[in-house]
């Protein structure tokens, strides 16, 4: 059942998960594609991966979401596991420095193994843990504008903004895939010399955001 | 101490650019990963020994080659084992130079062949632990002897020195800022996989009786010959008998380390003051002063890495069985402090997920010395890479099966990966799990039981695989998926029968040096590759 080929939707966009160990990739995972939390999940070995449906800018996109160990030194499902991805979210913990740290390494994994137009975002998950915080939002918020990245911080405990970090990439992965499209047709030489179709993101995502509240 | 390309093999493989190291520093995994040793086998006899006719040369190599970095240039010289007085030593060197390094049998009766370096006359020692004097003489000649200031490693290392092994060395010149000595640091490095940590916990834990620089006296009459499976044993050597062939380094020559004085280390009587009669710590509040502080364990950057992975790690292990269940579980943190304490014990060999496996094991398998090292570090690819044998046996049991992976860009049989890598854990309960275990380390039919096992659960769904038309995605997430699906007798069944199908076929697909699901000692090797572990 769960591995039945669902063709009805208009887009699949293949999105990793990635960052160091422990810093809550399964989680965003699982809140996102089964509104679940476990705070003791297993750590994840090999690759999961898990799709969630949705709809955006009124195309139904299915989001295939990937999970793999961060800490694998046998990194042998690497190429199998970048091969293909259109997007990806490159995840710290805001309680520990070191893993905000290690965000170049993971830009530079990205670089050597994906696509180069792979969309990146950064999100700086648990923030629920305030309290303990040792990342300030504005250090991830500049870190990413010098990457070229967005950026949110999220919360998989708290369900807060993970919802709205894929809405986010996907749409932006979106917004590029239709950009081509329309490129493609006016190589063509059919289309009018128009100039390039301006998708209002946050309208977009707030057209989706009563699945919010109904995940 | 096996020499010769053997372990490599296919485990030389899969280190390509493609390996990141995420939990370890880049520079500490590069330099593990460059490192490696060339030995080449010569049978031709020993000539500029100085060693006295008490020594039983039990292994000999000529022109063995060490390169201490990626870039410099090997260090050439012979290798020999050698016993005296019922000591194991270690010697390395031309007629220019040498090193004798002790070793230290660590091994149980099942593993006799189980070796550590050390140099720490103290039962106390750390294993993994041999480290260099200054003994760089100005005729370019070096020996590795005594102790490393930890301060040429970096910011993170602290100075004072460690315990020494004074007696062992063999040149009597000494010269500070050598510039050959960051070189015989890295050799011996090498052989010894010296762990920055252990040692620097070790010298901590000696450093605390400072006030004089008269060390060497004591240590060298209370010089112990530890069997770390033994510790009541511990005293049973007496410090002349220990005495290396040559032994020049007289206490009025001990050598500067580094330029600084070494500072004495805790003698056996500071150290039995610990302990009761049977060799038990009594006192542990008072030798914690002398491990590791707070403020030192904050420096060492991998140290916390590793320590911020185990604590990841052992709340999210089996948190579910009734042993680990619950909130401030007594047992999570014996398991935490079990990851922590190996992972000082072989610092070099890093941490992975996996161990936790190790240490199930640990609990139910008596000759559990061997896994830690099979499982940390890069033995983990070794291990991880046998998964890649597994489409041979397919191929070989169910030829359409591997054709339909074929067609369906497949072949790299991914899906597998967990399956091989932590054997089935994630696929079976606990219980289960035990009985699986059982089952793969008898060997019975094959060591490598558990790649049949993974074709015997491939075939038992080959109808739903080829039948649904399964792409690579929708195989690896059903396969994913069959976590507490499978039918563990039934599979167990399958594989036995595929296993006696296969024969000599079968095991023919598998090379030799994979290492099996259960890995048993046969040629003094463990699976390791030769570039980390010497």
């Amino acid at each position: 059942m769960a591995h039945r080929v669902d063709n009805e939707y208009d887009y699949l966009f293949k999105i990793v998960l990635i960052g160091d160990s422990g810093v809550g990739k399964s989680n965003i995972l699982s809140r996102f594609t089964r509104n679940e939390f476990c705070l003791e999940s297993k750590s994840t070995i090999g690759v999961e991966f898990a799709t969630r449906t949705l709809q955006i800018e009124g195309k139904t996109i299915k989001a295939q979401i990937w999970d793999t160990a961060g800490q694998e030194r046998y990194r042998a499902i690497t190429s199998a596991y970048y091969r293909g991805a259109v997007g990806a979210l490159l995840v710290y913990d805001i309680t520990k420095k070191q893993t905000f740290e290690n965000i170049q390494r993971w830009l530079r994994e990205l670089r050597d193994h994906a696509d180069s137009n792979i969309v990146i975002m950064m999100v700086g998950n648990k923030s629920d843990l305030n309290h303990l915080r040792s990342v300030p939002e504005e250090d991830g918020q500049a870190l990413a504008e010098k990457e070229g990245l967005s950026f949110l911080e999220t919360s998989a405990l708290e369900a807060l903004n993970v919802e709205k970090a894929f809405q986010t990439i996907l749409s932006d992965i979106h917004q590029i895939i239709s950009k081509k499209a329309l490129a493609a047709q006016e190589a063509a030489g059919s289309g009018p010399p128009i100039q390039g179709t301006t998708i209002n993101v946050t309208d977009a995502s707030a057209n989706t955001r009563r699945r919010c509240c109904s995940s | 101490m096996r020499g010769g390309e053997a372990p490599a093999g296919e485990a030389g493989s899969p280190r390509s650019p493609e390996l990141y190291d995420f939990s370890d520093d880049s520079d500490y995994a590069a330099a593990a990963a460059t490192n490696h040793t060339k030995a080449m086998r010569s049978d031709s006899a020993d000539g500029g020994s100085d060693e006295t006719a008490r020594v039983d040369v039990i292994y000999e190599k000529e022109r063995v080659t060490i390169h201490p970095t990626q870039y410099g240039a090997g260090i050439s010289g012979k290798l020999r084992l050698f016993l005296q007085q019922g000591s194991l030593f270690l010697n390395f060197g031309s007629n220019k130079w040498k090193s004798n390094i002790k070793l230290y049998r660590l091994g149980s009766d099942d593993n006799p062949n189980v070796f550590l370096v050390n140099d720490f006359q103290d039962p106390l020692q750390l294993p993994g632990v041999a480290t260099v004097a200054n003994a760089m003489s100005r005729q370019n000649s070096l020996s590795f002897t005594g102790s490393v200031d930890d301060g040429v490693h970096g910011n993170d290392a602290k100075h004072g020195a460690p315990a020494s092994m004074s007696q062992y060395g063999s040149m009597q010149k000494h010269k500070s800022n050598d510039p050959g000595r960051d070189l015989s640091i890295q050799v011996l490095e090498k052989f010894s996989l010296v762990t920055k940590f252990a040692r620097d916990t070790t010298s901590s834990l000696f450093r605390d009786n400072s006030g004089a620089n008269a060390y060497g006296r004591q240590q060298q009459e209370y010089y112990s010959n530890i069997k770390v499976s033994d510790k009541n044993k511990y005293q049973q050597t007496t410090p002349e008998k220990a005495a290396a062939p040559s032994d020049p380094l007289e206490p009025d020559h001990l050598p500067l380390v580094w330029g600084k004085k070494r500072e004495r280390p805790l003698s056996v009587e500071e150290w039995s003051a610990f302990l009761d009669p049977e060799g038990r710590v009594v006192d542990s509040k008072a030798l914690k002063k002398k491990s590791i502080s707070a403020t030192q364990a904050k420096r060492f950057t991998k140290f916390r890495e590793r320590k911020g992975l185990i604590d990841k790690d052992v709340v999210r292990t089996d948190r579910s069985i009734p042993f680990y269940e619950g909130d401030d579980n007594r047992n999570v943190v014996v398991l935490r402090d079990i990851l922590l304490t190996y992972s000082f014990y072989n610092f070099d060999l890093g941490y992975c997920q996996v161990p936790i496996l190790t240490v199930t094991r640990m609990a139910c398998m008596p000759n559990y010395l061997h896994y830690p090292r099979l499982i940390y570090g890069s033995a983990v690819l070794v291990y991880a890479n046998s998964f890649s044998y597994v489409p041979q046996l397919v191929e070989l049991l169910d030829p359409p099966l591997h054709n339909y992976f074929r067609q369906n860009d497949c072949l790299n049989y991914f899906f597998c990966f967990r399956w091989v890598l932590i054997q089935f854990k994630r696929e079976f309960s606990f219980d289960q799990i035990m009985v699986l275990w059982e089952v793969l380390w008898t060997h019975y039919l094959s060591e490598h039981f558990h790649l049949y096992l993974c074709v015997a659960i491939l075939k038992r769904y080959r109808q739903r695989i080829i039948g649904e038309q399964m792409d690579f995605d929708t195989l690896l997430k059903f396969i994913n998926e069959l976590s507490g699906q499978i039918n563990l007798d039934r599979a167990i069944q399958d594989a036995e029968a595929l296993c006696t199908i296969a024969g000599e076929n079968g095991a023919a697909c598998i090379p030799a040096g994979t290492p099996p699901s259960m890995p048993i000692e046969t040629d003094g090797g463990l699976y390791v590759q030769e570039d980390e572990v010497l």
